[in-house]
């Protein structure tokens, strides 16, 4: 399928799109989880992880590279219209609950950090909004705010890990390599939600203007964010002791506590606030994913599906409990686990074997 | 564009309204605590004060200190509340005063309310007072110089620049969690009407169990700091006297397993500058820097080592030799640790070098 060349992007911006695919609420709270088994030993898991999301990276584009499109026509290439349509529904439905998911975490640390008698539907609706804004104005608009919100609030939050580093208990971290493989594995899994995201590809790959050129974009973003969740996870480990990083459920943001200014006590607020930029781009990013899919699909205008979507978000965000929230981040877990490390490979496989049988045949 | 143009009106009402759902807390219609205290009170009672300061039109501030009894500290904050004009937050508070009484039975439950409100900064003053924290709270004195502040920097400096070492909440929360190590807190009294700090009050669990005062203390941070400035005066054989200030001064800790028990090695290096030297015999006399150097060197040694065979007595950790051992071997067992503890062998090499002797020779 061939896109009109206004609406494509530059090679060296999937750099930013892919980044800001990976970081959303996850590197807030991921340390205790992945340090759940593994213990301090956790981050080479992350390491290993991104190792494995790197390849994913690269089976991504060797399959997009042989259906010349995105995965809707990749799926009617392999199964026909009516089965791969239904196959790409599904993975529609999993950007869409991907992206609720991550709104509905970012609310829930606003609520427990900030405003915490403020009703839910009003925090998603003033999010969505901007989401909205974003999305309307199309794919370049979303590439947008991913490069903006590399520059303005990442770097600076970066910086930021200089105070609780002064704080920090190197030895924490000895003895390396203490853990059984099998707690290391689970390590591992645990890295691949965080670090998940990059699925995205499979949507925007035929708005990049040079596909070729743009891998080893795509490639560094991946190596950029691995190195930044290592960092992230060392910061914490060498920060809080063991038992103490078990109790704390975004040891990010309380690192954020030990810093001080004389002119502002609490800091979490304006990061928190400088968070919802990251969010605001990765929710938009998996917003346009999931209704350009239903556009290609049902072959009706993208924002009518995305009013919808936004409407059910607000909706779901209002009336969801505690424990809906939990399945549906396990469930979103799973999913991505699934589909995208495990489908896509076969896929990758299935789309070759019927390559060689044309040609042969 | 009507359409637009009313679309545009709503979601601006809808905001609005959600912007007067958002708690406001106006400077001058809130209480600030700034100072806790919490004491023993019988029968599973805790006294809890807290103090804010008050500020009026074109008169100096003054600090209010309002006492109450309750089972939990949130009870307490509740109780005063009832009692004063503006609601209690708690975003500036700054230190935390914990009496000896409700330190001797375990401040876990106050502390863990502290480290639960996400409004509490991390790096929060928290001391033990010889006595009644609510006493010292409410010396009349502190009633226009607020009292809250005054420990706070209190503490502060002396950690910077004295013999005090570097101790706050995360501190606290980080040796308390810390497998092999306890924690230790500054110890404050109130001496007719003034504050004092007189040592340190070392803590088994969250269990204070004896204190080491002010002389022993700059062994003590020189074990367990990284870098610290502190005055100690040292008597020499012949009844010479030198005062030493310290510049920089780091301890290495080295393990060694002979037959399945831990033997310690403690090389601790001090870079100093000399302050003061006075001989008894009333005369000038030149300075043999390396004798001086020898002997102090040998004063230390056998000072920490006496420090040491003291905690071991009590059974308590506070240098976190278990957690060093921890981390140089594999198969570290907490039980089997406690066991050995009180009889482990520890060696101290201290090395002084005395780098200025102030302006004249």
């Amino acid at each position: 399928m061939q896109m009109n060349k206004r609406h494509q992007v530059s090679p060296y911006l999937v750099f930013f799109i892919v980044y800001s695919s990976q970081v959303g609420v996850g590197i807030l709270g991921f340390q205790r989880t992945i340090a759940a088994k593994a213990g301090y030993d956790a981050w080479i898991g992350v390491i290993l992880a991104g190792c494995l999301v790197q390849l994913f990276i690269w089976i991504m584009f060797k399959l997009l590279e042989k259906a010349d499109g995105d995965i809707v026509d990749v799926h009617s290439k392999v199964f026909g219209n009516i089965i791969g349509n239904f196959f790409s529904f599904i993975i529609m439905i999993y950007y869409w609950l991907a992206s609720l998911s991550v709104l509905l975490g970012f609310i829930e640390i606003i609520q427990v950090w900030m405003f915490p008698t403020l009703p839910s539907w009003i925090l998603c609706s003033i999010i969505l909004v901007l989401v909205y804004y974003c999305v309307s104005g199309g794919f370049r608009a979303v590439v947008g705010i991913s490069f903006l919100s590399f520059i303005y609030p990442q770097i600076i939050l970066i910086v930021l890990y200089i105070f609780p580093l002064k704080a920090a208990h190197f030895s924490n971290l000895l003895p390396i390599m203490n853990h059984s493989f099998l707690d290391m594995l689970d390590a591992v899994k645990s890295s691949m939600y965080t670090l998940a995201g990059t699925e995205t590809l499979l949507m925007f790959y035929p708005f990049l203007r040079d596909p070729k050129s743009s891998k080893k974009f795509a490639h560094l973003a991946v190596l950029f964010t691995t190195l930044l969740y290592t960092l992230s996870s060392i910061v914490s480990f060498t920060y809080y002791s063991e038992r103490q990083l078990k109790e704390i459920i975004w040891p990010e943001l309380t690192l954020i506590k030990i810093i001080r200014l004389s002119y502002l006590e609490r800091f979490e607020y304006l990061y928190i606030s400088m968070y919802l930029i990251i969010v605001t781009a990765l929710i938009a990013l998996l917003l346009w994913c999931s209704t350009r899919g239903l556009k290609r699909i049902f072959k009706k205008k993208q924002k009518n599906y995305l009013i919808i979507l936004s409407l059910i978000s607000v909706v779901i965000s209002q009336l969801i409990n505690e424990q809906w929230k939990e399945a549906l981040d396990k469930y979103v877990t799973q999913m991505n686990l699934w589909i995208f490390y495990g489908y896509i490979p076969i896929l990758l496989i299935i789309l070759t074997i019927l390559r060689r049988r044309k040609q042969n045949g | 564009m009507a359409n637009r143009t009313l679309i545009g009106i709503g979601v601006t009402i809808f905001l609005l309204s959600g912007c007067s759902l958002i708690p406001t807390n106006i400077v001058n219609q809130i209480n600030m605590t700034q100072g806790v205290g919490y004491d023993w009170a019988g029968k599973k009672m805790i006294k809890g004060s807290i103090t804010y300061p008050i500020y009026k039109k074109d008169q100096p501030s003054t600090t209010e200190v309002k006492i109450s009894l309750g089972e939990t500290s949130k009870e307490i904050r509740s109780n005063i509340n009832n009692e004063s004009r503006y609601p209690l937050v708690s975003g500036q508070l700054r230190v935390a005063l914990f009496g000896k009484s409700l330190a001797k039975k375990g401040i876990t439950d106050v502390v863990d309310t502290l480290n639960r409100d996400p409004a509490i900064g991390s790096i929060i003053q928290i001391a033990v007072v010889d006595g009644d924290a609510s006493e010292l709270l409410k010396i009349e004195k502190f009633k226009t110089e607020n009292v809250s502040l005054f420990v706070q920097e209190m503490l502060d400096q002396s950690m910077k620049s004295d013999n005090l070492p570097e101790s706050n909440l995360q501190t606290y929360l980080f040796q308390y969690n810390q497998i092999g190590q306890d924690p230790y807190l500054p110890l404050i009294k109130q001496i007719e009407d003034n504050i004092k700090i007189i040592g340190l009050a070392i803590l088994k669990d969250d269990r204070y169990v004896f204190p080491i005062f002010m002389e022993d203390a700059f062994t003590f941070k020189c074990l367990v700091d990284k870098y610290i400035q502190g005055l100690q005066r040292f008597t020499l054989e012949n009844g010479e006297r030198a005062v030493l200030d310290n510049l920089h001064s780091k301890a290495h800790y080295q393990v060694k397993i002979k037959k399945g028990r831990p033997e310690f090695t403690i090389n601790l290096k001090l870079k100093t500058r000399l302050q003061e030297f006075t001989s008894p015999k009333k005369k000038r006399v030149a300075l043999d820097k390396k004798k001086i150097q020898k002997e102090i060197a040998e004063q230390l040694e056998e000072h920490s080592l006496k420090l040491i065979k003291k905690f071991q007595k009590h059974g308590v950790d506070p240098i976190g030799l278990g957690a060093k051992y921890r981390e140089q071997s594999r198969g570290f067992n907490e039980k089997k640790w406690r066991r050995f503890y009180p009889t482990a062998k520890v060696h101290v090499h201290v090395k002084v070098n005395i780098k200025q002797t102030g302006v004249v020779d």
